[in-house]
This record gives structure tokens, C-alpha cells and sequence, in this order.
């Protein structure tokens, strides 16, 4: 019965948030409007400016900032759950060091900008697979194993994004280097938006499919083993999940932190409830998140955009650490 | 279904020539042992002879290097996991983490391997199992609480109860009496008496032997030999395999036996290690 409410609540939250997504911004409008622009469908103002800014520029980045949100929370989630230790995140699995790099090489070889997107899920896509190549265990995946080269991929990975851009005589493409590494959703068309939605999507979908054994490899995978479970396989396939999810975010939205790690916290600590619903929780808080730091991203800064990732760690780094101290008396 | 070998027993667990052992070198070698439901089996011997990796591979957790492990005739390796689940239970050692779930979700997870894997709803008979488990383990009281709270002794039971909800032929417990005073090991040996009398087979590795003398009906004594292998040093009763000769050369120590006169218990006191 409390848990129906948080979820009622959290689900008005986000609700709230789209709203004021919708509505604030360089141009801003009263709910009606929005509401007459959207019902009006995208191409009834026939390019006139309310109904363009909502159909072709706030509707495609609100849906694709929810959904990096959702995307890096669940993959965060998993991830959590399968290591069994809270400081995992996707980030710890070499995806974003990965994608970095590759983008970082594309940019300064002078790709063309539609290739991004691309480069950095290719790039994340083979750091994640030489992790977990090397987390292969004879009992399954040690997920352990996982996260420490993970974080040794990063740190050589980071070293040569540094020395490329050093070595580069290109000053614009070290900036948009940069830029992309800050991580941002500004400009984000409804390209950007389906391929988020199509992986992100689907990769919940999976991940609540396999929610029960979820809950068995979080006994460890003794436990899980001994209750009939196919540890290895169902390992990799939920790996496979997280690790899609967040290469199809980091490729729309750059290198965007923290949310990955806070949102399960928050939803762990805020909610009960089995792992669907601690999934479902996760989603809707990473979703919040995101697009509340998007809101302030955009609206915030004095004519220019703040970088997200830096805002979701302002608004989130409290936030966390005032759960984290309330709750000291548990044992962590 | 199952094509056991004729000659096997029906629902025995045995280890045929095993040799278990991590990373490709052996540990234990040559061993033939056989176990049956409704009787306690206890698996003895001095540190690092083997007794948690010889467990391991019984309960279907590491591949033998040698020989094989059967169930009913049938080599536990060929069967899906979910088969042997569903007739091998396996305690491991005491865990140190503890997890997020309460008593009742925590033995409702021994139902696993009867529902369809991706289904978290529970049939009539889960939830009576469950209800029996934690009634015969004394846990009742304590299902909406959660593990993380529990003593050592309550989370054993409460683990114990999983197990049971399982509804296996066979129970492997790892040193389950580990980090637990005299009376909850007591408690627990009358918890295996217990559920040994309503059925299932228990294999469980213990230390003490004054309460494998109290709790198995079988030891299986392991030993380490020049060579650096264990090997089965003696099987049978407790009274027949803790005989002093066997102690002095498997343990290097005197013991001194005696008989209870209050309970009847036979009492092993170490009095002496050779060096």
C-alpha cells in the first residue's frame, strides 16, 4: 500500500518533470499551449514556431533525456545486482572509456558528426567485450573481475583520449572532444530519440523478463547455482542487457555519470518491494533525474548550455550523500 | 526421462573413482562413496583435506577431474540444473553478506526450481511448503523479518528451511555449526536428526566430533596421504571410524573416548598432538 503511493508519487514527479520540460525554455509557454501545440499534432502549425519547438526540438530531447535516464538506472541496476557490490556502474564496465576513446578518434581524424553516435557504440560495445572476456570465471562471470578491468580499460583508455588530444594540431575537434566527454542531449532530434528508445526499451523489457534470476544471483552464485539456475549463461545475457543499454545511451548522450549509480541507490533505499519493482523504481527515478538536470541544463545557464553531466552531479551528489549519511546506522 | 543404471539404487547419491580438485590439480583421489535417503552422512578430516571441494562437487557446483558423481544412476553433470535442483539441496559455507530479503522471501527462493524461471508467483503448494519448512525449523515467527537482522543461529535455520522447501531427497550442508555457540550446534544437530527421520539424505561436513557422534548415522573420514592426496581413510559408523588408531594417524593427535554415563553419549577429548 506505500509502496503504491511512492510509486504514485514518483510516477507524478515524473510527470511534473515532462511537463515542465515541455513548457520552460527560451520560449516559454503556459501548459494550454503546450498541450493545444501537442494535440494539434506535429505538423499542424505548418512550421509556425510553438508547434515546431515542441514537436521537433523539446519533444525529441524530454523523451530521449528520460530514457538515458532510464537506460543508465536499469543497466546500473543489474549491474549492482550482479556484482553484488553498490558501487557498480555502467561506467565501471569500460563502456564509457570505450565509447570516449572511438569518439575521440573519430572527431579528430575529422569523421563526419553523423558518425558519432556510431564510433561510440562500436567503441563501447568492444570495451565491454574485452572486459568481459577477461571477467570469464570456470564458475561464470566474476563480476568482480568484471568491474576492476573495467576501471583498468578506463584508466588506459583516458590516458590516450589525453594524448590525443595533446598531439592534436585541430583545436575545434579537441573542443568537440571535449563537449561530447562533458556529455549533453542539447540537439537531440528524434534520430536520437528512437535509438535510445528502441535499446533502452527493449533492455528493460529483458531485465524485468529475467527479474527472478536477478534476485538468485544476488544470493551469489553458489546459491543461484544450487537452485537450479543456469548461472553462467543467465549471467551473460543480463550483462549483455546492461551493456547494450548503456553503449545506446553514452552514443546519444556522451559521457553522462552518476546517474547510473544513484538512481538504483535511491530506489533500493526509497522503495521495497521485489526486483520488478525495484526495476521499475530505478527506471523512473534515473528518468527524473536526467530530465530535471536536463531542465537545468538548459534553462540555467545565461545563454549557453551547462554541460549535464556536471548539473546531474550537483543535484544528485547531495541528494545521495544526505541518503547515504541518513542511513549510516545500517550497516553498509 | 532418466535411464539409471539397473544395478543403481533408486535415489542414491554416490561418487564413482572422483578425484575433485581446483584448477586442474587433485585434491581428493579414488573416492567411492554412496549415500541414501533418511540417513545422515557426516564427511570428516583435518583442515584442507578437501571436505568443502569434495561437497562442492557432489552438489554439482564443480566439475569432477575424475570419475563421476551419479544420482539414481544418472551423472549429475549431464542433468540440467534444474533437475538436480530439484532432488539436491546445497548449504554453502556461512556467507558473510547479507541480503535484502526476509525470512519467508528467502525460503520462498528454496521453491525455485518448481516454478517456471522467469514466474514470481507462488502456487498452493509452494506456500504450504514453505509453511512447513518454517514450522519444522522453528522459524515461523520470524518470517517478515529480515535475514540481515537475524542471529547466526536463527539465519541457519531460516537457511536450513530453504533448503527444505526445496523438497529434495538430499541435503548438502557446508560446516553449517560454523561461528554458532554449543547450544544452537546442538539445536541444529536435532534440526538434521529431524529431517533425516522425514526423508531426505544429509551430507553435511563437520568438525566436531562429538557432534558428528550425536548427529551422523555414517562418517566418511578423509586423509591426507604421503603423497600429498586424501583418501578415504575410514567409512562407517561414527563409533567404528573415531576409533583411537584412526584418530592418532588422521589427526596426528591422542584422543582420549569415553562414555557418558548421564546421556550415553560417546566423548572425544583430544589430549595430546605429536609433532
Amino acid at each position: 500500500m506505500i509502496t503504491a503511493l511512492k510509486f504514485l508519487l514518483l510516477t507524478v514527479l515524473v510527470g511534473a518533470a515532462l511537463t515542465l520540460n515541455l513548457c520552460l525554455g527560451e520560449v516559454s509557454a503556459s501548459p494550454a499551449d503546450i498541450w493545444a501545440a501537442l494535440a494539434g499534432g506535429p505538423l499542424a502549425g505548418n512550421g509556425s514556431g510553438l508547434s515546431e519547438i515542441v514537436w521537433q526540438i523539446r519533444l525529441p530531447r524530454l523523451v530521449t533525456a528520460l530514457l538515458v535516464g532510464v537506460g543508465l538506472s536499469v543497466s546500473g541496476f543489474v549491474l549492482q545486482s550482479l556484482s553484488r557490490n553498490q558501487l557498480a556502474d555502467p561506467y565501471l564496465t569500460g563502456v564509457s572509456s570505450g565509447a570516449g576513446l572511438a569518439v575521440a578518434v573519430a572527431i579528430v581524424a575529422g569523421a563526419d558528426f553523423q558518425a558519432v553516435p556510431l564510433a561510440a557504440f562500436a567503441g563501447g560495445l568492444t570495451a565491454s567485450f574485452v572486459v568481459a572476456l577477461m571477467a570469464r570465471s570456470p564458475f561464470g562471470l566474476s563480476v568482480t573481475r568484471l568491474l576492476l578491468s573495467g576501471v583498468a580499460l578506463t584508466a588506459i583508455c583516458s590516458g590516450f583520449i589525453t594524448l590525443l588530444l595533446i598531439n592534436s594540431a585541430n583545436l575545434t575537434r579537441s573542443q568537440s572532444v571535449f563537449f561530447w566527454l562533458a556529455g549533453g542531449i542539447g540537439g537531440s532530434t528524434w534520430n536520437e530519440a528512437a535509438t535510445a528508445a528502441a535499446y533502452t526499451l527493449a533492455g528493460v523489457a529483458f531485465v524485468l523478463l529475467l527479474s527472478k534470476p536477478l534476485r538468485l544471483l544476488s544470493l551469489g552464485t553458489s546459491a543461484a547455482a544450487s537452485l537450479g539456475l543456469e548461472v553462467a549463461r543467465t549471467q551473460w545475457l543480463l550483462l549483455f542487457a546492461a551493456v547494450l543499454m548503456c553503449g545506446a545511451c553514452v552514443s546519444v548522450s556522451g559521457l553522462v555519470g552518476f546517474v547510473g549509480l544513484i538512481a538504483p541507490h535511491i530506489a533500493r533505499r526509497t522503495f521495497g518491494g521485489d526486483e520488478r519493482a525495484l526495476i521499475v523504481a530505478s527506471a523512473l527515478v534515473g528518468g527524473l533525474l536526467v530530465l530535471m538536470s536536463d531542465l537545468a541544463a538548459r534553462t540555467l545557464g545565461q545563454g549557453q548550455e551547462l554541460p549535464l553531466g556536471t548539473l546531474l552531479s550537483l543535484l544528485g551528489g547531495p541528494f545521495f550523500l544526505w541518503l547515504v549519511v541518513r542511513q549510516k546506522a545500517e550497516a553498509l | 526421462m532418466s535411464e539409471g543404471n539397473r544395478s543403481e539404487p533408486e535415489r542414491t547419491l554416490a561418487a564413482r573413482a572422483l578425484s575433485v580438485g581446483w584448477a586442474g590439480r587433485a585434491l581428493c583421489e579414488g573416492l567411492e562413496l554412496s549415500f541414501a535417503p533418511g540417513t545422515i552422512w557426516a564427511i570428516a578430516g583435518p583442515n584442507g583435506v578437501g571436505k568443502s571441494t569434495l561437497l562442492r562437487t557432489l552438489a554439482r557446483q564443480l566439475r569432477p577431474l575424475a570419475g563421476q558423481v551419479t544420482l539414481a544412476g544418472q551423472d549429475i553433470f549431464e542433468l540440467p540444473a534444474r533437475r538436480f535442483a530439484q532432488q539436491v539441496a546445497y548449504l554453502p559455507q556461512a556467507a558473510e553478506d547479507v541480503h535484502a530479503l526476509t525470512v519467508l522471501e528467502t525460503v520462498m527462493l528454496g521453491r525455485s526450481p518448481r516454478q517456471a524461471w522467469w514466474s514470481w508467483s507462488a502456487s498452493e503448494r509452494d506456500r504450504e511448503c514453505v509453511a512447513e519448512a518454517l514450522g519444522r525449523t522453528d522459524t515461523l515467527a520470524l518470517k517478515d523479518k529480515y535475514l540481515a537482522g537475524l542471529s547466526g543461529g536463527e539465519r541457519q535455520r531460516v537457511l536450513i528451511a530453504a533448503a527444505l522447501a526445496q523438497e529434495t531427497d538430499f541435503i548438502l550442508l557446508d560446516e553449517p555449526t560454523a561461528h554458532l555457540d554449543f547450544r544452537h550446534q546442538l539445536e541444529l544437530s536435532d534440526l538434521l536428526r529431524e529431517l533425516a527421520r522425514k526423508g531426505p539424505g544429509v551430507v553435511v561436513v563437520l568438525h566436531d566430533l562429538n557432534l558428528i557422534s550425536r548427529t551422523a548415522d555414517q562418517v566418511a573420514l578423509l586423509h591426507k596421504d604421503e603423497d600429498g592426496l586424501t583418501r578415504l581413510a575410514a567409512r562407517g559408523s561414527p563409533a567404528e571410524v573415531f576409533s583411537q588408531e584412526n584418530l592418532r594417524r588422521v589427526y596426528a593427535v591422542e584422543v582420549s573416548i569415553s562414555v557418558d554415563q548421564a546421556s550415553g553419549l560417546t566423548l572425544y577429548a583430544p589430549t595430546r598432538a605429536f609433532s
